[in-house]
C-alpha cells in the first residue's frame, strides 16, 4: 500500500474531497475478532454463536505531503449509528500501527509490544490516538488525530490525519520513503460491536510513504 | 468518582473480602416513602447525564420493577455459567423527565396550569406501578421493595468488563468502577441480573451505586440507610458476629438475598414480608393462608423464605404469649444507632465533600 505524495494533505481531510479520486485504493478484507480471544468470560460465552465483525471489507487510500499523512477508510454500513442509543453503539473504526515490529495484530500487541490505534467513533468530535498493549488495554493519549467522517448511501467514509512526526515513542513514526506496518479495524454499532467485538484485517500490511 | 476507591487493596477482580459490608432491609417496615431514593438522588445523581439514574429505587411488589420487567432481562449465572443479559434502555428505566417549572412557578399560571412533564409523554417511570400490587378485593396485596446495587460476592458486572475497569475492593467488598478506564462498553449492565447499572450519556461511562463509600470510610452510614424514617435499613459487616446483620443473615436466617438463583451472591438482604390472613367469602379468616402467596415470595427469595417466615411467625407467637425475642427486639430497633454500627457518625460532624454544597 502506497501513501501517495500530494501537494496538500490538509485538503484531503474531507472524505468527499475530489483529490481522493486521484489516489489508488486498495480493498482490505476483514474478519471478526475471534470469540475465544475475548478477554471477558461473559463476552466469550454470550457471543459464542453470534456474528462478530459484520463489516468484511474496507477500501483504503493514503496520501501525505511531507508534513501530514491522511488515511481514508470506506466501508458498507446500511445503518448509521452516531451515538450510544437503545441497545446500539456508535459506529467506529481505527487504523493500527505496531510501535514495536513484533506486536501481534490479533491481540492488539502484548505487554511488551504496543500498538498505536488511530481511533474514530461516530459520536466523538475528534479522533483519538490510543496505545494498546493487548486486548482491552487501550489508553487514550494526548496526541490528536484529525478525523472527518461522512455517511452517504449506506457507506461510511472516514479520514484520519496526523503530522508525520509526533512526540512519544509509543506513536508510530512516519517518514517519506520508509515503510511501516498497518492494520485496520471496524466496529458495526448496530450489531452491538464495541470493545473487542469488531472486525479487523487479519495480518499486518505494509504502508510505504512515497518519497 | 470511584477513582480513589482504595484500588490498592481491591485490584484482584473478584477478591472475596473478609470484611464485606452488607445491608438488611426489613420489608415489614418499609412504607414506600422514597426517602431513601431521594436521599441517594440528591447526593449522587444530580448532574446532567445522571438525571434518569436512580441508584436506589423502591418498587411495589408484585410489579414490573425498575427498569421495567428487569426480572426477565437475563444476566447473572446459571450453574456458574454467565447468562446473556439485555441492556435496559432509558425508557425502560423511565424518569429523567423535564417539568414545566418555569411556567408554573414564575409565569403567574400557578392556578391554571398543572405541574407536568414536558416533551415526550412518559410511558414508564421508576415507580410507575406504585401500589397496584395484585390479588382481588378483599384479598388484594402488595409490599414495597427497595433495591440498590447488591455489591455481590460474585459480581457478574466485574467479570463481564473486558477492560478491568470494575473491581470489588478488598477492604469492604464494595463493587466500584474506575471511570478513567471505562469506555462505556456496558457489558457490566448486560451481565448484571438486577439491572442496577446505568449509562451516563454525557460522560459516556457506566455508573452505579457506590455504597456511599466516601461516607463509609468516614464512619458514616450510606445516605439511603441513614435517612430512612422507618428504621428498617441495617448496615454493617457481614462477619461482625455481635451485630444485627450477621445475626439476621447467618444466625436466624431471616434475611435473604433477592433472587439467589441468579448466582451472584448479593450482599443486600431482605426480611421477607409477613402478611395478614386471607378472608374467606363469608368474611371469616382463612388462618392457613397468608395474603401474599408463598409461591410468589419463593420466586423472589428462594425456598429459604418458608423457614424465614416460619421463624418470624414463631417469634411473634412467643412475644404475644408474654415471652422475649431477641430477633424481634433487633428488628424493632429500640436504639437508632444499632442499625448502623460501626458506621454511626453524623455526616455533619465529619465535614468534607459529603457535606459541601457542590461535590
Amino acid at each position: 500500500m502506497l501513501a501517495k505524495k500530494v501537494s496538500s494533505a490538509g485538503a484531503l481531510l474531507d472524505p468527499a474531497a475530489k483529490a481522493w479520486s486521484k489516489v489508488d485504493r486498495e480493498v482490505v478484507d476483514l474478519v471478526g475478532m475471534p470469540v475465544h480471544l475475548q478477554s471477558s468470560r461473559y463476552v466469550r460465552t454470550v457471543w459464542a454463536d453470534k456474528l462478530i465483525g459484520k463489516v468484511r471489507a474496507v477500501s483504503v487510500r493514503a496520501a501525505h505531503d511531507g508534513e501530514r499523512v491522511a488515511v481514508r477508510m470506506e466501508w458498507n454500513d446500511d445503518t448509521r449509528n452516531t451515538e450510544f442509543a437503545d441497545r446500539r453503539f456508535p459506529d467506529a473504526a481505527a487504523v493500527l500501527f505496531p510501535t514495536n515490529g513484533d506486536a501481534p495484530l490479533v491481540s492488539l500487541g502484548t505487554p511488551e509490544a504496543g500498538v498505536n490505534e488511530w481511533f474514530w467513533r461516530a459520536d466523538l468530535e475528534q479522533g483519538e490516538s490510543l496505545i494498546a498493549h493487548g486486548l482491552g488495554t487501550d489508553e487514550k493519549t494526548d496526541v490528536p488525530i484529525d478525523s472527518r467522517a461522512v455517511w452517504e448511501d449506506g457507506r461510511w467514509s472516514v479520514v484520519f490525519s496526523r503530522p508525520l512526526k509526533v512526540k512519544g515513542t509509543e506513536h508510530v513514526k512516519l517518514t517519506p520513503g520508509k515503510t511501516v506496518k498497518v492494520g485496520f479495524t471496524v466496529w458495526e454499532g448496530n450489531n452491538q460491536e464495541r470493545g473487542d467485538l469488531r472486525s479487523y484485517s487479519r495480518q499486518w500490511r505494509e504502508l510505504t510513504l512515497e518519497p | 468518582m470511584a477513582k480513589n476507591g482504595g484500588k490498592s487493596n481491591g485490584k484482584s477482580a473478584l477478591a472475596r473480602g473478609t470484611n464485606q459490608v452488607a445491608m438488611v432491609f426489613d420489608l415489614n417496615k418499609c412504607i414506600g416513602c422514597q426517602t431513601c431514593s431521594v436521599a441517594c438522588k440528591t447526593l449522587w445523581t444530580r448532574d446532567e447525564g445522571t438525571d434518569y439514574q436512580w441508584w436506589m429505587t423502591v418498587n411495589t411488589q408484585p410489579g414490573r420493577g425498575s427498569p421495567m420487567d428487569y426480572e426477565q432481562m437475563g444476566g447473572g449465572y446459571r450453574e456458574g455459567v454467565p447468562q446473556a443479559g439485555v441492556l435496559p434502555t432509558r425508557d425502560e428505566f423511565g424518569g429523567g423527565w423535564d417539568f414545566n417549572y418555569d411556567e408554573v412557578f414564575y409565569q403567574g399560571k400557578g392556578n391554571t396550569v398543572h405541574l407536568q412533564p414536558v416533551g415526550k409523554k412518559p410511558t414508564w417511570g421508576p415507580n410507575w406501578d406504585e401500589d397496584q400490587g395484585a390479588g382481588e378485593y378483599p384479598n388484594a396485596y402488595y409490599f414495597y421493595m427497595p433495591r440498590l446495587c447488591n455489591h455481590c460476592t460474585r459480581p457478574a458486572c466485574v467479570e463481564a468488563c473486558p477492560r478491568g475497569a470494575m473491581y470489588k475492593r478488598g477492604q469492604d467488598g464494595i463493587v466500584l468502577r474506575d471511570e478513567e478506564k471505562c469506555r462505556g462498553l456496558q457489558f457490566c449492565a448486560e451481565a448484571c441480573p438486577y439491572k442496577k447499572i446505568y449509562f451516563n450519556y454525557v460522560k459516556k461511562v457506566s455508573q452505579h451505586c457506590i455504597m456511599c463509600f466516601p461516607r463509609l470510610e468516614q464512619g458514616v452510614a450510606p445516605a439511603c440507610a441513614r435517612q430512612c424514617p422507618g428504621r428498617l435499613v441495617f448496615v454493617g459487616y457481614l462477619n461482625d458476629v455481635e451485630r444485627p446483620i450477621h445475626k439476621l443473615v447467618n444466625e436466624w436466617e431471616v434475611a435473604l438475598p433477592l433472587h439467589p438463583e441468579w448466582g451472584t451472591e448479593p450482599n443486600i438482604f431482605y426480611i421477607p414480608p409477613l402478611s395478614p390472613y386471607r378472608l374467606k367469602e363469608d368474611g371469616s379468616l382463612d388462618t392457613e393462608t397468608p395474603r401474599i402467596p408463598m409461591e410468589y415470595l419463593e420466586r423472589l427469595f428462594g425456598p429459604r423464605v418458608h423457614k424465614a417466615l416460619h421463624t418470624m411467625e414463631s417469634e411473634l407467637k412467643k412475644v404475644r404469649s408474654g415471652g422475649k425475642s431477641e430477633l424481634l427486639d433487633t428488628l424493632i430497633v429500640y436504639r437508632w444507632h444499632t442499625l448502623f454500627e460501626p458506621f454511626t457518625r453524623d455526616p455533619v460532624e465529619v465535614g468534607g465533600p459529603q457535606t459541601a454544597s457542590k461535590r
